[in-house]
């Protein structure tokens, strides 16, 4: 049994399991450490602790302001009021508000604590009574949950591209906003988790403004400058700029300078407080760094909006735009409420507005997956739990409706109407009328949001295949079977294989000048590929079973990241091969991209099949085309109109084996004048169709103006015979020249290779041959041939006929020639007759001989009669 | 391999230098205590003596000294601060133990060295401008420790450099807001100065902070006694009786309630509560003349003479000295005027002449011979009065006042500074008709507690009013309230 299993049984189950190898141990720790310190942060806040119910101004000093106080609370049944100013709890006295915590922690839920409190001019003490209170209040539920909207969505990422450096950035961000919210956002428990925790949310504070801006450089690319070098013809643009260039473009120093300002920037503000500098703290963090975590959230944004701004990639710019909205409504808010106004107005009750829109960020990122594929992860997002959930709003807000319905009523008037069972009841079935319509309105809103891109797909592969197997010409078909169906597909590499017209090998064609190994047409792999018709890893291929030729061909090809081939086959026959390489993602090809993969194959087959019949008759088509082309210029060599020569007559005809033939007559007025001397020239070419019809055109043209020159036959026939010679070797032509003086009715002749005239004289009843000249070797066959002339005197009745050997070699069925004895006899039989009748008996006496066999030579023959 | 190599060095360079960065901080941390010892429970019982310390609760303070110097004999910072509340009480043993502090001096910290040579000099010379000098470069060297503002403070105070004292001590409330002393101090000062709002705000976080020791109670109940909120003085002064029965001070200031209330039987029962726990003989001394004083004034004036008496003999019986012959002729002084109240005028000249008035003088004090003439005639002024001899007697007394002789007759820290001399001119001037300069002597007292009883008792009697009745306690409802 081979062990070449198809890809698509090994693909099952484990395809879409994302894995993590030990190269990735530092991310998974990263991961664990910040969702244990998460999970402590979080145990604080609502492990039960004493509290006395007091909101402190924060920013007091030399006692505690009491902001306001909890309804209910400790303080506010011990007597407290807001304003009162707090001096001392349980017998120690307090300086400011983050004296109070520990304070509080020394003493136990129930415990009656003192409490020195100053209200107006009168200081007083009180016994507060302690109750058990859960710090994290319904706000810090609030920062949980984004902390764990942000973790979620950095570990979905990362453990689908662990290896792409903008994603494990993108990791660490998450996991750091995280850290931020929980750890840092919260109120100080003084318990010992706070210091740790309150430690980790602080240096998530150093860390994530840099990792934000180190993120948006990565993101969605590498960020490059060339401010300097659009300069670079500039003879004044200052040598900094390109320095400052080279800084920003990728320098280690760029990093290292990001990351580091933070924590010196703390260094410097603690050792000036140390000496004696003002301290101002937000949140426990000196204010410098804030807002030096709002420049580079901001730089960040701009590093986001200049790729958008300069992307000229339509659909790629789509993504960023949305990332850079979600970024911006997410961020800005942020940086007026939590950093500015807390650093400027040392006001911080606003928090919470630019806290909440945080939130923004990480949906944008995940709609942003979902929707655009960001960092090449595929979601599936099943349509039932969509439909499901949208229903479960739409019902929520139907019930908020009528709720609200009824409220809005019973608030505006008290009349039976509105507050009967009956208005509430008629209310409701009006908003259940308007449910249905609500529902699918919006589910064609999360159609048109999330389904789109796979209906998108769906409709691109089908599109695919049709146009795979519409398409006829090769370049275009290779292009959408490689370049198109991996962008489809999302793949780094797709690669059409074809034979080699010389031996039939496959091989990439662009590849092939580079050594990939060609995979000869007797490989077992492609025989076992046209077995299965099915995709077949590599990994799994080399079983011990194939040649030394599908060894080296798996070997070169895994090292070229190829992992599965694919046949194109049709008929039983394969016509190429699909080299299938990773997919961008990095995620295993998917039983779901296989079947894609074979289907887009099996048309591909179709389409291969196709376009090879199309380029036939292409190429047919363009051989008739150019024989219509060349049998038009052909007949047009010949003479237009027969001499008109007082006594003599003639009747030519050429009917080529072919659209056009080799074979060629002409007559020519050697002296120019209406009772000089005329020259008839005749000849057969060697070959058939264009080639010998060129030659033909050559040979009548050379022929025609050596006569013209000198219409001696033997000169004519020795320079004629040179020419042709350097024209074509191997080629020859075989000419007959008959110089005809009309007055003296002599005729000076010469043959090359031609068949010799038939003559019959009046009254002989028989046809002979004419006299022969003693050198008849075809023109162009030997450099310096000598050619002889004869003369022949004619008298009044004479008939000649001057013909090629297609005529008295025309071949039956039977394969036997026509023969000149035929020949004679048909022109004597028809030799009376009108020289066109005379012509046409003697076609048809042949016709009728070659009883509709194939006419393998041209037939040409000119007929003389003297009057 | 390689290169998982390379991935793991900088973890484990950067965990290696974490480690040594949290050991590095922790020794650190250890360095920066401050104080040297070798002992962790030494440390424990020597933060809780401070924090005594800082509460002012002395016992305490020392016992917790004593502890950490069990587990740790060598610990300095211990010796040095149990030293400091073993000299009032054993000089000896208190010089013994700072001695032995002195030999470590070399393994100190720089602190620890400061601290020592502060109280060597302290203990020592005394030099004002070194003590000062050194005060100065503890504060500079540790701005931090509040420990130096308050011994800047209570050098300043001790020197008379009162406003600069308290500005101290509010530099320290502001470095740590748990020291007791500075509340105790201020709230005082606020309260001997004019501002008794302030006083007894200091007074109620001094309260506040030690409320398991005696002392803030009286000293608020001390607070209220003088501006006539008696029932919330003897609600205090019970309170620091009830932490500490024999506090002298809560008994005396319970008769300086009952005093003001116009209960002089009462307070004379107070004032000898107070005498009989006083912790010596002038203390014991200056109540038993308070009781004497409370008797005259309820009509008793033998009585009042025979318990002077008995003290007059506790004094005579003082061995000899500088000390025994001021504390004499104070009591000239007193038994003087004490006859002079009770009209027996010629026995009350007799005294006056037997007091040695160079014995009553301070040889430092370059106007204390002025001052001695000036309580001289304030005794003549009241013999005046009670020989019925008013027009004398409103010359004297006036002129005592007018000299701003602070102390006056029968002033104390129990009794308002003065007020016997402004009842005296005003009991003077009624008889002699002067009702407006009668109530003009009496208004200084009316205006820091307008129920004085005997102020108001003295300004209807001039008036030719019914004198009211005496001010009685709240009932508990109203105290509730």
């Amino acid at each position: 049994m081979s062990s070449l299993s198809p890809a698509l049984s090994s693909a099952s189950g484990a395809v879409d399991a994302p894995h993590l190898p030990s190269r990735h141990l530092p991310l998974v720790a990263v991961g664990l450490m910040g969702a244990l310190l998460a999970v402590l942060s979080v145990v604080d806040m609502f492990l039960p602790k004493a509290y006395d119910g007091v909101v402190p101004d924060p920013y007091s000093v030399g006692g505690i302001f009491v902001r306001d106080l909890v309804p209910g609370g400790a303080a506010e049944r011990a007597g407290l009021k807001s304003g009162d100013v707090i001096l001392g709890i349980g017998h120690r006295m307090l300086n400011k508000a983050a004296d109070a915590p520990p304070e509080l922690l020394r003493h136990k839920v129930g415990e009656k604590v003192d409490y020195l409190v100053r209200r107006g001019g009168d200081v007083f003490e009180a016994k507060v009574s302690l109750t058990p209170y859960r710090l994290g209040s319904a706000t810090y539920y609030y920062f949980v949950f984004l902390g764990l909207l942000f973790f979620m969505l950095g570990v979905f990422v990362v453990t689908r591209r662990p290896d792409d450096s903008a994603v494990q950035v993108f990791y660490v961000l998450c996991i750091l906003f995280m850290e931020f919210f929980v750890c840092r956002l919260r109120p100080s428990s003084y318990y010992w988790i706070d210091y740790v925790v309150q430690i980790a949310g602080t240096l998530a504070l150093f860390l994530l403004p840099a990792v934000f801006l180190h993120f948006f450089l990565l993101f969605p690319e590498k960020k490059t400058f060339g401010f300097a070098d659009r300069r670079a013809g500039d003879p004044s643009a200052p040598p900094f700029l390109a320095a400052l260039q080279r800084f920003l473009n990728g320098s280690p120093l760029l990093l290292a300078v990001l990351y580091s300002l933070p924590p010196v920037l703390y260094v410097l503000q603690m050792a000036g407080y140390r000496h004696g500098g003002p301290r101002r703290l937000i949140f426990g963090a000196p204010t410098l760094n804030w807002i030096l975590l709002a420049d580079y959230l901001i730089l960040g944004l701009l590093a986001l909006a200049h790729t958008w701004w300069t992307n000229s990639d339509r659909a790629a710019r789509r993504p960023i735009l949305v990332l850079l909205l979600g970024t911006v409504a997410g961020i800005v808010p942020f940086v007026v409420f939590a950093v500015f106004f807390p650093s400027l107005f040392r006001e911080d009750r606003f928090l919470l507005w630019g806290v909440v829109p945080m939130a923004l960020i990480p949906l944008t990122f995940a709609y942003a997956i979902v929707r655009f594929r960001l960092f090449d992860v595929q979601v599936i997002v099943r349509k039932s739990l969509v439909y499901a959930v949208l229903t479960a709003v739409v019902t929520g807000m139907y019930a908020l409706a009528v709720v609200a319905g009824n409220a809005l009523v019973s608030t505006v008037s008290s009349t039976t109407v509105f507050s009967s069972p009956a208005f509430a009841f008629g209310f409701g079935l009006v908003v259940v009328l308007l449910f249905d319509p609500l529902r699918r309105r919006m589910q064609k809103v999360v159609d048109r949001v999330f389904f789109r891109d796979r209906a998108d797909f769906q409709t691109a592969l089908l599109e695919m295949s049709r146009s795979v197997v519409s398409q006829l010409e090769r370049p275009k078909l290779r292009e959408l079977l490689t370049a198109r169906t991996a962008d489809l597909l999302r793949l780094e590499r797709l690669e059409l294989l074809l034979p080699r017209p010389e031996d039939g090998a496959f091989t990439e064609p662009s590849a092939s000048a580079a050594g990939v190994q060609p995979l000869p047409m007797s490989a077992v792999l492609l025989q076992r590929l046209l077995e299965r018709g099915a995709p077949a890893r590599l990994a799994d291929a080399d079983d011990g079973g194939l040649d030394l030729a599908s060894r080296r061909f798996v070997e070169a090809q895994r090292a070229r990241g190829i992992g599965v081939v694919l046949p194109l086959a049709t008929h039983g026959k394969l016509l190429g091969l699909l080299a299938v390489g990773k997919k961008r993602s990095e995620e295993e090809l998917s039983r779901e991209d296989l079947d894609h993969l074979l289907t887009i194959a099996n048309q591909g087959a179709l389409g291969l099949e196709a376009a090879g019949l199309h380029e036939e008759l292409t190429r047919r088509a363009e051989v008739e085309r150019d024989l219509d082309i060349a049998r038009d210029i052909q007949t047009s060599l010949f003479p237009r109109q027969l001499p008109n020569i007082p006594g003599i007559e003639f009747f030519g005809v050429s009917r080529p084996a072919r659209v056009v033939g080799g074979d060629f007559y002409d007559f020519l007025d050697v002296d120019s004048r209406p009772d000089g001397r005329l020259a008839l020239v005749l000849g057969d070419v060697s070959g058939k169709s264009i080639p010998a019809s060129l030659l033909m055109v050559a040979a009548k043209e050379i022929v025609n103006a050596r006569a013209m020159a000198d219409p001696d036959p033997s000169a004519v026939f020795q320079a004629s015979n040179r020419r042709l010679y350097e024209i074509k070797r191997r080629m020859f032509v075989s000419l007959s020249y008959f110089l005809l003086d009309p007055k003296a009715l002599a005729m000076n002749y010469a043959f090359a290779g031609q068949p010799t005239p038939l003559l019959v004289r009046p009254g002989s009843g028989t046809a002979t041959e004419i006299p022969s000249p003693s050198s008849r070797l075809p023109l162009g066959a030997f450099r310096d041939t000598v050619y002889d002339a004869v003369s022949l005197y004619l008298s009044r009745g004479d008939l000649l006929l001057f013909y090629t050997d297609g005529l008295n070699e025309a071949m039956s069925a039977e394969m036997t020639p026509y023969g000149d004895e035929r020949l004679k006899a048909s022109l004597v039989r028809h030799s009376r007759r009108p020289l066109a009748d005379l012509a046409d008996e003697l076609l048809e006496d042949v016709r009728q001989y070659t009883h509709g066999a194939e006419q393998y030579d041209d037939i040409t023959f000119v007929l003389m009669r003297v009057t | 391999m390689a290169p998982r190599r390379v991935r793991v060095l900088p973890l484990v360079l950067a965990l290696a230098g974490l480690a040594a960065a949290g050991t590095a901080a922790a020794f650190r941390l250890r360095a920066q205590r401050d104080v040297t010892t070798s002992s962790e429970q030494a440390y424990k019982a020597y933060r809780a003596g401070v924090e005594n310390d800082l509460k002012m609760y002395e016992r305490e303070a020392m016992s917790s000294y004593a502890e950490a110097l069990r587990y740790d004999p060598h610990f300095v910072m211990a010796t040095l601060r149990l030293a400091d509340k073993m000299r009032g009480r054993d000089p000896e043993r208190a010089a013994s133990l700072l001695a032995s502090a002195a030999r470590y001096r070399d393994d100190l910290t720089e602190r620890e060295k400061l601290h020592l040579k502060i109280w060597e000099e302290r203990w020592g010379k005394r030099d004002p401008k070194v003590l000062e000098s050194l005060y100065d470069a503890y504060v500079g060297s540790f701005p931090k420790d509040p420990e130096g503002y308050q011994m800047r403070a209570a050098f300043l105070a001790n020197n008379g450099r009162m406003p600069e004292a308290i500005a101290e001590y509010e530099r320290l409330i502001a470095v740590n807001p748990n020291y007791a002393v500075a509340y105790n101090t201020l709230g005082y000062y606020w309260s001997k100065n004019g501002d008794s709002a302030k006083g007894e705000d200091y007074l109620k976080r001094y309260r506040f902070l030690a409320p398991n020791d005696a002392n803030p109670y009286d000293s608020l109940g001390e607070l209220y006694a003088f501006t006539g909120r008696y029932d919330e003085a003897e609600e205090n002064l019970r309170k620091a009786l009830s932490i500490k029965e024999d506090f002298y001070a809560a008994w005396g200031h319970l008769g300086t309630v009952e005093a003001s209330r116009g209960n002089p039987l009462k307070a004379a029962e107070y004032f000898r509560k107070a005498s009989d726990n006083a912790p010596n003989t002038f203390t014991r001394y200056d109540f038993r003349f308070l009781v004497a004083m409370c008797l005259v004034d309820a009509g008793r004036g033998d009585d009042a003479m025979k318990d002077q008496d008995s003290a007059s003999a506790e004094i005579a019986s003082m061995a000899p000295g500088p000390e025994s012959q001021k504390l004499k002729a104070i009591d000239g002084i007193r038994r003087a005027g004490l006859l002079g109240r009770i009209g027996r005028t010629a026995e009350a000249e007799a005294a006056l002449a037997a007091v040695d008035p160079k014995a009553l003088a301070d040889p430092k004090e370059p106007k204390s011979q002025e001052m001695v003439d000036l309580q001289l005639n304030l005794i003549r002024g009241v013999i005046a009065m009670g020989a019925g001899r008013d027009a004398e007697a409103v010359a004297l007394l006036k002129n005592s006042l007018e000299q701003k002789q602070d102390k006056g007759f029968a002033s104390s820290d129990y009794y308002p500074a003065n007020t016997f001399t402004r009842l005296a001119l005003a009991t003077s001037l009624g008889r002699l008709g002067r009702t407006d300069e009668a109530a003009q002597a009496l208004a200084p007292i009316l205006e820091k507690n307008p129920r004085f009883f005997p102020a108001l008792q003295s300004l209807a009697r001039a008036q030719g009013q019914e004198p009211p009745a005496p001010i009685a306690p709240a009932t508990r409802a109203e105290n509730a309230s």
